[in-house]
């Protein structure tokens, strides 16, 4: 045992022996280093808290964070934040992990080997800056510069627009897989057609007593969960009017579904014709209230109650009993969620679920419906949208065509969010010049030339207009918690001084020297408004309550009610939902969706995140396939059994969990893995289901159709064990292996 | 595990007693090289307690914070040159705290007590329960680089903690009083 | 497995002026949504065990949740339990330690001293709930990750159990706050972790010895059930059946 031991080796062993032989304490050196000048607010040995926003989803939760000796160590719901009052979800206390994680870019690097090499070596800003100035001087036309983000704050936001507006460059396309896939834009357009406002509505869960909820999320990753998973408490046990009920329309038992008080297996792409005939129903049998539903009548012409029956595979009179169930209920709200945008049918499906709304005479009433009240402040008015799809199939196109010479992405990883067809990553190889603005080494940052990080949202200024979700306006202020880790560099901060060396129209528009001072003009704004929270006599003092505050908001409620402008002569018509692949071929919808824990992907890197169960089937690490028993019976296959489900488009190889929440002719799997690069607690894990979507069906171009896609599923005949939390005996032993 | 170790059990059952005995001279060696024969670590600075006390410094000016967190503070670079700006700025040692100052570096100070990972000790309930400096840390106002007198083990801890008022010994004597 | 049983939280009768940490858990508000997991995680320095580990059952989690089904599809319902130490009074894991690593405080604790442990695991086998967590390896916190950790709380090495503790470092730190300004504990000003985070506020931790706390007033609902309350353990933790509504 001791041969080969070395000298040296041996030494090593004998002082790591003292120190757990229990004489640490007398032996081990600790040095003590104070401060050189002690920041006001730090006394040692206490933590210091700042209060700030959780960028890990686009709600905009108020956090405040503890900080101990400068590093940030655990993330906490701001209490006085009116969107989240005090809690935070898994994902918004894993933030800490995007900050401290192993793999973060540590300074600007371009990728010397060439694109997708990997190999990185590092440059200095300068240099960065310089680069990027020549570049957008050397434009044709500055047409030919784009820039794709993901949800961005909103001063970001603001920062892009003046500068590419200057440059005279299209504006930020806006494109996630996340706010695709709750309908973010679609929501908006929703409210567009039926209120003449592009904004996101906000249901009142908290005080309805009947909520039908149409594929949406809303306990899970849906516009605002922890918002929405506090009213859903309140609604459940916290008020004296009684229990609320829920009932839960999709096709596979989410998470949401499993608290709901019934869920309703519907057909996928069919939650739409459901709720048009309940309309129907409520309308023509004048439930509910006797003799208020004329006006309506219009709106339900023409329809067939026995289509949707048809359709659905809902019985005739358990739509009845449904309609009934909404009816006679006093604060009702029926919410249209981000499922439904992921079929053709996806604009009309969440008509007909506004329209119970309108119907049941639901806006602006307590345990409704309602609108956000605008922020009184021109620079905070408008809300951040995710853009159409189809501008990103344009974006791509013209890419493809060698039309855009630079391309900036920021927030967004399309190289794995997008699905293959779109072909992004076939189109990217045709710009000259791609820069990447991630922390990380994501798969998109391998097909850059640059990646210039932006600090973690821990490190890093901003604000964002909270919507939906509180019942207030509310502007969410972000602010450093810690000094950089690394040589990152904001990118407000770099647009700055991008604007700044370009000169002309654009220094013009920007003419702020960083991004602090663009915020604290901005937050001047707001000061003297009658309904703040809080007030400062200065301007000066109102921007450093604003950051003790962590943002502005209104010192009391305010909600508007929606005025409807849609005529209500207008008929609502579902079609049927199209899908790509013949049945006879491809057997099975296909229901992607969001992991609570991954989201679409970006919380993959984040160990915490990863060993967290996923609440329904407690399986970590690693892509599952969710089968109903009676499927799993009919192909053979068992818990953790392979199978490779293929679609026209592409296909993929997972272990299988026998799911009893989800229809016999249905799939489900999660995004949220099948990373190639991002780190190493991503990378190579799982399969990737966007790559099993095709483009929406004929005549539908332009729509991001990712419930529409049908697969046909094939036995490995190979065994491969999911962590679950639940693989235990039944004693409830570990096993022993 | 070869054949030809197992073929001779007995000596090497005394290799464990061989490795803690030259443990236990390393460790005794190091602490030998690192504290001077009263017990004092080895400081950055030739720092003397006894001259700032004799100057009518309070502990507290220095030490600022026991009353208020969990750890006493080690005073900033800032406050150090605070007052050595302007006094005894001939000295070499002054000399030297103020090149830290001027480089914006921190004294690496090296500490006299050290609990534990698994123990939690705050300043403030000793102070608030009335004890003073001196209780624990000695005469270090008598002391030029000050020197640990007790060796803070739970023995000495629960020396104290056993003789309180009768209603209060079984809080300071649970295990989770200290242990975390 | 979760059996509701006629429950009375005054089995143990108070001592006069203890305190008696207990926390509610009303299953009608959790939504399984994960937050008390990940919030316990960071709170006290849990660490992650990869997926290979974990897959054997060795994963570290202080606060689960657990999922179970009723009935069959179509007619099928899941059910979230968060399922964490249940800090009993008559502990199973307690009597089995043979070097005294885990004992009960005076104010309902079950405690583990993890400088005392040996790693005889025997409290582990014998917790009827599984919630006592062995560390087979060493812990990894890959740098700079280990910049997060918890200074209030110890990092466990290999060999050693470790549970939930009502985190019991933030209790410390109010009594100690609350001493300082010679005033007493308020009801609800300390949160651990989970609670703290819980969305739907479906975890209620306080004093049950203070028959005006909120988590007492819970307590007395006729929705309040104690897991596995027929083993005797007299658990400090109170579920409200789901479902239902407390009239």
């Amino acid at each position: 045992m001791a041969k080969g031991l070395t000298r040296r080796g041996f030494l090593k062993i004998a002082a790591g022996a003292g120190a757990a032989t229990g004489l640490s304490p007398t032996v081990r050196r600790v040095a003590l280093e104070p401060f050189v000048r002690p920041p006001e607010e730090e006394l040692p040995g206490r933590a210091t808290w700042f209060a700030s926003t959780c960028r890990q989803c686009p709600a905009g939760c108020g956090i405040i964070v503890r900080v101990i000796n400068g590093r940030p160590r655990k993330i906490e719901g701001n209490p006085a934040h009116p969107l989240n009052r005090g809690k935070l979800c898994a994902r918004g206390q894993a933030g800490l992990q995007a900050v401290y994680n192993p793999d973060r870019l540590k300074n600007a690097v371009r990728q010397s080997g060439g694109r997708g090499s990997r190999v990185f070596q590092p440059i200095q800003w300068e240099e960065a800056l310089v680069e990027l100035t020549t570049a957008i001087q050397g434009l044709q036309d500055p047409r030919r510069l784009a820039l794709l983000a993901g949800m961005p704050p909103d001063h970001l936001h603001a920062i892009w627009t003046r500068f590419l507006q200057a440059l005279g460059a299209p504006p930020p396309l806006i494109f996630d897989l996340h706010t695709a896939m709750e309908g973010r834009a679609e929501s908006a357009a929703l409210a567009e057609r039926w209120f003449g406002e592009v904004n996101l509505p906000i249901y009142d869960l908290a005080n309805a007593d009947v909520i039908f909820s149409f594929g949406a999320n809303f306990l899970e990753t849906w516009m605002s969960p922890v918002a929405q998973s506090v009213d859903y408490g309140q609604m459940r046990q916290g008020r004296l009017g009684g229990r609320g009920f829920l009932v839960q329309f999709e096709s596979r038992l989410s998470a949401t579904a499993a608290s709901a008080d019934e869920w309703i297996p519907v057909e996928p792409g069919t939650e739409g014709l459901v709720a048009l005939a309940l309309g129907r129903l409520i309308v023509e049998e004048n439930l509910g209230r006797v003799g208020r539903h004329r006006e309506h009548a219009h709106l339900y012409r023409n329809i067939n109650v026995s289509d949707a029956v048809e359709a659905s595979g809902i019985p005739a009179e358990e739509m009845m009993r449904l309609a009934r169930i909404f009816a006679d209920a006093e604060r009702q709200v029926a919410i249209p969620g981000g499922h439904l945008a992921g079929h053709t049918n996806g604009p009309q499906a969440m008509d007909a679920v506004m329209a119970l709304n309108v119907v049941m005479r639901r806006l602006g009433r307590e345990g409704g419906l309602f609108l956000p009240q605008p922020v009184p402040a021109k620079r905070f008015a408008k809300p951040v949208l995710p853009s159409r799809f189809a501008q990103v199939e344009r974006l791509i196109e013209r890419m493809q065509a060698g039309e855009v010479e630079v391309l900036l992405i920021h927030g967004t990883n399309p190289v794995y969010e997008l699905p293959a067809w779109v072909g992004f990553q076939e189109a990217l190889a045709q710009v000259p010049l791609v820069i990447s603005f991630s922390p990380f080494v994501d798969e998109t940052a391998v097909q850059a030339d640059l990646v210039l990080p932006d600090h973690t949202y821990l490190e890093g200024w901003g604000y964002q207009l909270v919507t939906p979700g509180a019942d207030r306006p509310v502007i969410s202020g972000q602010q450093p918690v810690m000094e950089p880790l690394y040589d990152t560099r904001a990118t407000g901060d770099v647009f700055l001084a991008l604007a700044a060396r370009l000169g002309g129209d654009a220094a013009q528009a920007l003419p702020w020297p960083d991004e602090v001072s663009f915020l604290e003009e901005s937050s001047a704004q707001l000061h003297d408004n009658s309904v703040s929270a809080y007030d400062a006599r200065t301007p000066a003092g109102f921007w450093s309550r604003w950051r003790q505050f962590g943002g502005w908001w209104s010192k009391r409620a305010i909600r508007r009610e929606p005025e409807v402008v849609r005529s209500s002569r207008t008929a609502i018509h579902v079609p049927l939902p199209l899908y790509r692949g013949a049945v006879e071929q491809y057997p099975f919808h296909l229901v992607p969706y969001p992991s609570i824990t991954l989201s679409d992907g970006r919380g993959a890197n984040q160990p915490w995140l990863q060993e967290t169960p996923d609440p329904m089937t407690t399986a970590r690490w690693n892509t599952w396939i969710e089968l109903n028993p009676e499927t799993a019976r009919d192909l053979g296959v068992d818990d953790n059994d392979l199978v490779k489900v293929i679609s026209p488009f592409g296909k993929l190889q997972a272990a299988v969990v026998v799911y009893p929440g989800i229809r016999p002719d249905t799939v489900a799997i999660p995004t949220g893995q099948g990373h190639q690069d991002y780190g190493r607690f991503a990378a190579g894990r799982g399969a990737k289901v966007i790559d099993l979507l095709g483009p929406a069906a004929a005549g539908e171009a332009g729509r991001f159709a990712f419930g529409a896609t049908r697969v046909r599923i094939e036995k490995v005949g190979a065994v491969r064990p999911l962590a679950r939390l639940e693989d235990l005996d039944g004693e409830g032993r570990e096993n022993i292996r | 595990m070869t054949e030809e170790s197992s073929a001779r059990p007995s000596y090497r059952r005394f290799w464990p007693l061989i490795i803690v005995g030259i443990v236990i001279l390393l460790a005794g060696a190091v602490v030998i090289r690192q504290r001077d024969a009263s017990g004092a670590p080895e400081q950055p600075i030739d720092f003397k307690h006894s001259i700032h006390a004799q100057a009518e410094v309070p502990c507290l000016f220095c030490h600022a914070s026991p009353m208020r967190s969990d750890v006493a503070g080690i005073p900033s670079v800032q406050r150090c040159a605070g007052c050595h700006q302007t006094i005894k700025t001939e000295s070499p040692e002054v000399q030297r705290v103020l090149g830290y100052w001027e480089r914006a570096e921190p004294i690496p100070w090296q500490a006299v007590n050290d609990m534990p990972d698994f123990v939690f000790f705050s300043h403030q309930p000793h102070l608030g329960a009335g004890i003073n400096c001196e209780t624990c840390h000695g005469e270090v106002a008598q002391m030029d680089a000050a020197r640990p007198v007790a060796n803070m083990d739970m023995g000495w801890c629960l020396s104290c903690h056993l003789q309180q008022p009768e209603e209060k010994v079984a809080r300071l004597t649970d295990c989770l009083a200290c242990h975390k | 497995m979760a059996k509701a049983a006629k429950t009375s939280v005054e089995e143990t009768p108070p001592e006069e002026g203890v305190r008696r940490w207990g926390m509610v858990i009303d299953l009608d508000r959790c939504t399984g949504c994960q937050a008390c997991v990940v919030a316990c995680h960071a709170e006290n320095n849990v660490p992650v065990v990869g997926e290979e580990e974990s897959a054997r059952g060795r994963s570290m989690h202080w606060i689960r949740v657990e999922r179970y089904w009723e009935g069959e599809y179509p007619n099928v319902k899941a059910r979230f339990m968060p399922l964490l130490c249940q800090q009993c009074t008559q502990a199973p894991c307690e009597p089995v330690c043979p070097v005294f690593a885990t004992y009960h405080t005076p104010e309902g604790l079950n405690a583990q001293v993890y400088n005392r442990c040996i790693g005889v695991r025997y409290c582990a086998n014998n917790c009827p709930y599984k919630v006592r967590t062995f560390n087979w390896f060493r812990p990894q916190f890959p740098e700079p990750l280990d910049q997060q950790l918890n200074p209030d709380v110890t990092t466990r090495s290999r060999g050693i159990i470790e549970k939930c503790t009502f985190c019991v470092q933030r209790i410390r730190r109010v009594e100690l706050d609350a001493g300082a300004e010679g005033r007493d504990v308020h009801d609800g000003e300390i949160q651990p972790a989970c609670a703290q985070s819980c969305p739907s506020s479906a975890l209620v931790f306080g004093d049950l010895n203070d028959p005006d706390s909120r988590v007492s007033q819970l307590a007395r609902s006729r929705r309040a059930f104690r897991l596995l309350d027929f083993l005797g353990t007299d658990p400090a933790v109170i579920y409200l059946k789901g479902g239902e509504t407390n009239v």
